[in-house]
């Protein structure tokens, strides 16, 4: 039984990019796993999603697009189709999203 | 014979048509319209003649075939708010962080000297350092700073950071100590000054910084600067994070602001009281000097300022004088608002004392003569000023199925709540505070800074969003969605208002802001109608009253009508709201006494 996680699949992401959304999942501290995989950011943060054992699911491509999305609400618009600049904000909202508090607003 | 009664109200006009004849008046149809202008002036005419045609449409009849316009007694309400806050938080020298952030790290207390992170390598071993970091040090330098630091013997009890990375420096410490982030102005905290930071498990609160005597021990203080310091120990209760810095020349002061005072005036003399000394003060001078007849509040105050701009535009409204001018009552109620503290480092906020005040002026004095003309050039009808409210609010209330004299009506409006008896002669009484004053309360005692969505979260119940399906309304039972709900309601409480939902900028749970709604409608409308109800029963006695409508568009809040009554239960008085006509509910009652007397006059009714 794996543990709970949120998912962030990547595929070529940019190091800083990666490292920053990462860094906004640890600092709310949420569990989560990084692995390696292909396609658009949407589309790996619907597999990521699917795959997630906490239904959240984030996607990284190598152009720096991230996306994130919940497993309960695929095929839908994404929740949050940044680029790498809101890495950390995205970080932290996907975070809450798994959690259930509200979540940050870009001015903060 | 076709007549339309219409109502012009202090928000709304209502109007009635009804066809007279030998038998009873028919009712064809009823309106309304947002009242244009103040009421009782010439620009009431708009809004009255939107009510008419839309009424004459309901009844499916024409203006050509009206015979007779009749209007209300329109006496012109100005009623004014204003909110005096009795306490001010300031911290001097900036000597305390309590922002509770949402995820400070590590747990503990530390103790030591603030040193920017900058100057770590300077320090030497045995040194007790809080380390200060500031912007644009990435989590993993700071990290890697302090265990370098660490490593030489310095030791590093604490840490505070103006990022959002308390968690990150702390998962990478060998060490963990207690870390506060989210210090927006982290340029403020005073280096070289000795400090304690506190960080509690998740889930629990603070218990040295909170505490007086912790505060004392911490910083070795004698009873004198204990006294001092307290303050800051109880801003500082239910937090989950803080930070105490010494600063010899400062420290944080509560003081009681100069809020000013009220002068009342009454029949036998008058009486002064302090705003500051509350609400239950103010309120008890009122009761003693009543019946008032003027009242000042001292210039430069909000409360003052505030009963001065009352005065002048009825004043200017009514061509008379200013100082012919009477206040004929305030209202005060005990509030609680949270305001900034000046001087905080990162953006805290206090819950201070305030007094909301309400204040009210009525004349009877109006153009009636001018507004009565303008309306008829406007529809090519006769008008005829039909009577005094308090006699046609009557009139209609009795329409109400159940009804019976001796009736005393009770209309909450938006700035004043009126009463008037029914009991041989009518006998009205006019109060300061109504809707208005509500969304006040609500507003300034959640921190909304916004009228508009007070407004939403009166009229309308709450419901946390506790996921994207589902909502749990504030009687615990779930709804759910079709749809996903928009991100920004996620997790928050939200109004579910007429237009959608509105998410509410608090971190409070339902609870809270549900009794913050209904104690603000109990300040001021069960105060009010317990008020006005004893102003004009006779001897005072509630006891004697037999049957009480309760009408106005605050009549149709959900709450509200049955707060009152179950007030006024005590008493063994039937107390509801009112259904006119047996249709039109608390609404259209002064122009249905329109109507109703204007039947009743023989001559009149067979011209």
């Amino acid at each position: 039984m794996t543990r709970p996680a949120v998912l962030v699949w990547q595929h070529d992401a940019p190091a800083e990019c990666l490292r920053q959304l990462t860094a906004g999942l640890e600092e709310e501290g949420v569990p989560f796993l990084v692995e390696s995989h292909r396609g658009a950011a949407a589309e790996l943060a619907e597999g990521a999603a699917a795959a997630s054992t906490v239904d959240i699911g984030i996607g990284v491509d190598a152009h720096g697009r991230i996306c994130a999305q919940h497993a309960k609400l695929t095929g839908r618009v994404p929740l949050a189709p940044e680029t790498a600049e809101h890495a950390r904000l995205l970080g932290h909202n996907a975070a809450r999203l798994a959690v259930g508090i509200p979540l940050k607003r870009k001015e903060q | 014979m076709l007549v339309v009664g219409v109502d012009i109200g202090n928000s709304t006009t209502e109007a009635c048509v009804a066809e007279l004849g030998t038998g009873p008046a028919v009712y064809l149809g009823s309106a309304l319209a947002r009242t244009t202008g103040v009421k009782g002036t010439t620009e009431n005419v708009h809004g009255a003649e939107r009510a008419i045609r839309a009424a004459l449409t309901e009844a499916g009849r024409g203006m050509d075939e009206l015979a007779t316009v009749l209007v209300n007694e329109a006496t012109p309400v100005i009623s004014g708010l204003a909110m005096e806050t009795i306490t001010e938080t300031i911290i001097t020298e900036s000597t305390m962080i309590g922002h509770n952030p949402d995820t400070p790290g590590g747990a503990g207390l530390g103790v030591g000297t603030c040193v920017a992170f900058a100057e770590l390598p300077g320090r030497v071993a045995g040194e007790e350092v809080v380390c200060v970091i500031g912007t644009g040090v990435d989590f993993e330098d700071a990290a890697a700073g302090i265990n370098a630091a660490t490593a030489r013997g310095v030791v590093v009890t604490a840490a505070v950071v103006c990022a959002d990375d308390a968690n990150l420096i702390v998962n990478r410490l060998g060490r963990p100590v207690p870390v506060v982030d989210e210090v927006t102005l982290i340029e403020r905290v005073p280096l070289g000054m000795r400090a304690a930071v506190e960080v509690a498990e998740p889930g629990r609160t603070i218990r040295t910084l909170s505490n007086s005597y912790g505060i004392a021990t911490v910083f070795e203080l004698d009873a004198e600067r204990t006294r001092m310091i307290a303050p800051v120990a109880r801003a500082l209760v239910g937090n989950r994070s803080a930070v105490v810095v010494r600063t010899p020349a400062g420290d944080v002061t509560d003081r009681r602001i100069p809020a000013g005072s009220l002068t009342l005036h009454g029949e036998r003399g008058r009486r002064t009281v302090g705003i500051a000394e509350g609400a239950e003060a103010v309120m008890a001078t009122v009761r003693g000097i009543a019946p008032v007849i003027d009242a000042h509040g001292e210039p430069g105050t909000h409360a003052g300022g505030m009963i001065s701009q009352v005065r002048d535009t009825m004043s200017e409204l009514t061509a008379s004088p200013v100082d012919e001018v009477r206040i004929r009552d305030v209202l005060a109620v005990d509030t609680f608002v949270p305001q900034r503290m000046t001087g905080g480092l990162a953006g805290e906020f206090a819950l201070e004392n305030a007094v909301a005040l309400a204040a009210m002026v009525r004349t009877s004095q109006g153009p009636m003569a001018l507004l009565a003309e303008e309306l008829r050039r406007a529809l090519g009808v006769e008008v005829r000023v039909g009577g005094v409210e308090a006699d046609m609010a009557v009139l209609g209330a009795l329409t109400t199925p159940g009804t019976d004299r001796p009736l005393a009506v009770l209309d909450l409006g938006g700035g004043s709540t009126d009463a008037a008896l029914a009991a041989g002669q009518v006998h009205s009484v006019h109060l300061a505070g109504a809707g208005d004053l509500v969304t006040k309360l609500i507003d300034a005692e959640l921190g909304l800074d916004d009228t508009e969505l007070a407004e939403q979260l009166k009229q309308h119940p709450l419901a946390k969003a506790e996921s994207f399906f589902q909502l749990r309304m504030e009687d615990g039972t779930v709804r759910f969605r079709d749809e996903p709900l928009p991100t920004e309601c996620f997790a928050r409480v939200v109004v579910l208002g007429e237009h959608g939902f509105l998410p509410v900028p608090t971190s409070h749970p339902v609870e809270k802001i549900r009794n913050v709604r209904r104690s603000a409608k109990h300040r001021v409308f069960v105060v009010n109608a317990v008020r006005a109800l004893e102003r004009i029963a006779p001897g005072g006695d509630l006891r004697g009253l037999g049957f009480v409508v309760v009408l106005g568009g605050s009549a149709l809040d959900f709450e509200i009508p049955d707060m009152i009554a179950e007030a006024l239960a005590p008493y063994g008085i039937v107390c509801g709201t009112g259904n006119v006509r047996a249709s039109q509910g608390p609404r259209n009652a002064v122009a249905t006494g329109l109507v109703t007397a204007h039947a009743a006059r023989p001559a009149e009714a067979a011209r």
